[in-house]
């Protein structure tokens, strides 16, 4: 099994994609920077005031996170898509699956590598704030920590990433299934991308319209994996009409365990034609 | 390319069949692709597998490599149910598949390098395999920019990446150029002559009549012939005679009990002659004094095996029908159209 990871991570590592997006990641969280030091110059007081509280240690720190797993969760989705769909619009599943590798290993390997892409990818974005609170605190002779309260700091340092990778799980989970049921890029990138974009506002509109439709929110999948990243743990209340983080756990569980076996399933009993379009 | 490739040897007896396919039937809907297909492979035979476009070849290669699910039938490789135990059962099999396929973005070497991961092969064997094949100085390029027959190179260093007891070569000189195609024919050759089993599907007869010891021949799914290629080209053999007295060798076909007529055109006669009467009837011709012009004997050979098999039960196409057209003598040879 191991083997079989070690060979999805050379071929995810070696795909151009894959490295265009983590490039794309620091450039885009060094513009959300470059953003942020405009606003302290130009903004209004108070203005600056919570963007200097934002350029600074937690707040940097929590900012990076949610602005990696936000970009994550649309890149990660493309990149899912395109290495499974490869296999089968290049043909190399035949390639590799002769060898011997069951077909849940092989979905299992992908699975775990794509994962793996998306924690690198959350601590290369998310780096950038963090490094960038430094030098600016360092500019402006300002401390680098300025916590009104350091009561849940130091779990927070620990949690944070694994919220955010965590959630990534399932744009790439979600990616999986449809690629391996439609064989299927465009689909796949579609069907993720406009889930995640179109949930928030059909959550928003069900919850507008009350009683029973106000429940169904509560089973979405990528809404409820947006949550864990945003929703506060240990202090606070999360926004209205948002799962709090212990709702969404469960949900986002259930589905992945759902997709991911009826992703295994489906995979396992299909056959692979003999074609290849590269 | 080299060919000093010896496969691990299969424990237990010299002959015992490293692959056995029985009763595989695969249906795609209500078309039926594989239907009840059986046959063996012994340790180090060569055996072709030959067939129309269509016949059902490449889904039995599929279902072999656990690519295709049949809806029926046991295969085992090298004694192990591969349905069973596909893993433990593919490990003995190399395969090229049709067109070969790799990662266009990965270099030869990563491509292999991939495979070796998943074979459990060291690393030095992959620059073994490379320069087997003549590739080793274009190892560190793209495969997206090779040309197809240095891709068909790459797969076959592929399939013989883990020395494989099983060769499985599904078109193996496809797109390659003439000097391509008779150095993959060495390469298969002498990869046979090493004791290598391999399974080899192609549409040049020629070749497959020089390469392989025993031969499959599907059409619509079924097993039409199979066995020994000596065996299946054995038999009766058609002599072309002309001669300016056609009606006395018609009179001599009356009168011999073993000599057949089987057409004549003008004064060229096509006559059935049993391979163990060729000297008999030399005889009787000079016993009979019919004078000869020509005399040239027709052997059985793949092509014509081949042709004759797979025409028989349906339509083809017209360029078919022309070929089978002229072979129509050679069924009368065989008793097979009245």
């Amino acid at each position: 099994m191991w083997h079989a990871v070690h060979a999805e991570w050379l071929k995810l590592w070696r795909l151009r994609m894959y490295r265009v997006i983590l490039v794309l990641g620091i450039v885009l969280s060094c513009l959300w920077v470059g953003f942020m030091l405009y606003l302290m110059e130009r903004g209004a007081p108070h203005v600056q005031e919570e963007v200097t509280r934002q350029l600074a240690l937690p707040g940097a720190y929590l900012q990076g996170f949610m602005l990696a797993a936000g970009l994550g969760e649309t890149f990660l989705a493309i990149v899912a898509a395109t290495f499974i769909a490869n296999e089968f619009s290049w043909g190399t599943w035949r390639l590799v699956l002769p060898t011997g590798l069951s077909r849940w290993q092989a979905l299992l390997a992908k699975f775990l590598v794509l994962w793996a892409g998306a924690a690198i990818f959350v601590f290369v974005t998310a780096s950038v704030p963090i490094i960038a609170a430094a030098i600016v605190s360092a500019v402006l002779h300002q401390p680098v920590f300025q916590m009104p309260s350091a009561e849940h700091w130091q779990l927070e340092l620990v949690v944070l990433p694994l919220r955010s990778v965590g959630a990534l799980i399932a744009p790439i989970v979600l990616a999986m299934t449809v690629v391996v049921v439609t064989r299927s890029q465009a689909v796949a990138v579609g069907l993720t991308i406009g889930l995640s974009l179109s949930e928030g506002v059909l959550a928003a509109v069900l919850q507008g319209l009350g009683g029973w439709w106000a429940a169904i929110p509560r089973f979405f999948y990528l809404w409820n994996a947006q949550a864990i990243v945003r929703a506060p743990i240990f202090s606070g209340a999360p926004q209205p009409g948002s799962p709090s983080f212990q709702e969404a756990i469960p949900v986002v569980l259930a589905w992945t365990i759902l997709l991911g076996s009826l992703t295994l399933w489906w995979f396992g009993r299909r056959d692979i034609e003999v074609r290849a379009n590269a | 390319m080299r060919s000093r490739e010896t496969p691990v040897a299969l424990q237990g007896t010299a002959q015992r069949a490293v692959l056995e396919v029985r009763g595989v039937t695969k249906r795609y809907g209500s078309f039926l692709a594989v239907a009840d297909v059986s046959f063996s492979l012994e340790q180090g035979h060569v055996l072709g597998m030959l067939g129309p476009n269509g016949a059902g070849k490449t889904t039995i290669i599929c279902t072999i490599l656990g690519l295709v699910h049949p809806d029926a039938g046991q295969i085992r490789i090298a004694g192990i149910d591969a349905r069973q135990d596909a893993r433990e059962a593919l490990r003995h099999v190399g395969a090229l598949v049709e067109s070969p396929t790799f990662y266009p973005y990965l270099t030869g070497r990563e491509n292999l390098r991939i495979l070796a991961l998943l074979r459990n092969v060291p690393e030095m064997r992959i620059t073994e395999v490379l320069e087997l094949v003549g590739l080793a100085e274009r190892a560190e390029q793209r495969v997206g920019t090779y040309s197809l027959g240095m891709r068909q190179r790459l797969a076959i260093a592929a399939a013989v990446l883990h020395r494989p007891l099983l060769l499985i070569l599904d078109e193996p000189t496809n797109g390659l150029d003439p000097h391509g195609i008779v150095e993959v024919r060495e390469l298969i050759r002498g990869l046979a002559a090493n004791g290598q089993t391999i399974l080899l599907c192609s549409h040049a007869l020629a070749e497959v009549q020089q390469v392989c010891s025993h031969v499959l021949i599907l059409d619509r799914g079924r097993v039409v012939a199979q066995g020994a290629i000596d065996t299946l080209l054995a038999g009766d053999h058609a002599v072309v005679l002309r001669t300016p007295v056609p009606e006395r060798v018609r009179a001599l076909c009356a009168m011999t009990p073993w000599l057949r007529l089987l057409a004549e055109d003008g004064n060229v006669l096509h006559l059935a002659v049993p391979s163990t009467c060729e000297e008999e009837f030399a005889q009787l011709l000079l016993t009979e004094q019919i004078p000869v012009l020509e005399l040239s004997r027709h052997s059985q050979t793949l092509e014509r095996l081949f042709l004759e098999t797979t025409s028989r039960s349906g339509k083809r196409s017209g360029n078919h029908a022309l070929r089978r057209g002229r072979l129509g003598w050679w069924r009368l040879v065989k008793g097979q159209e009245k």
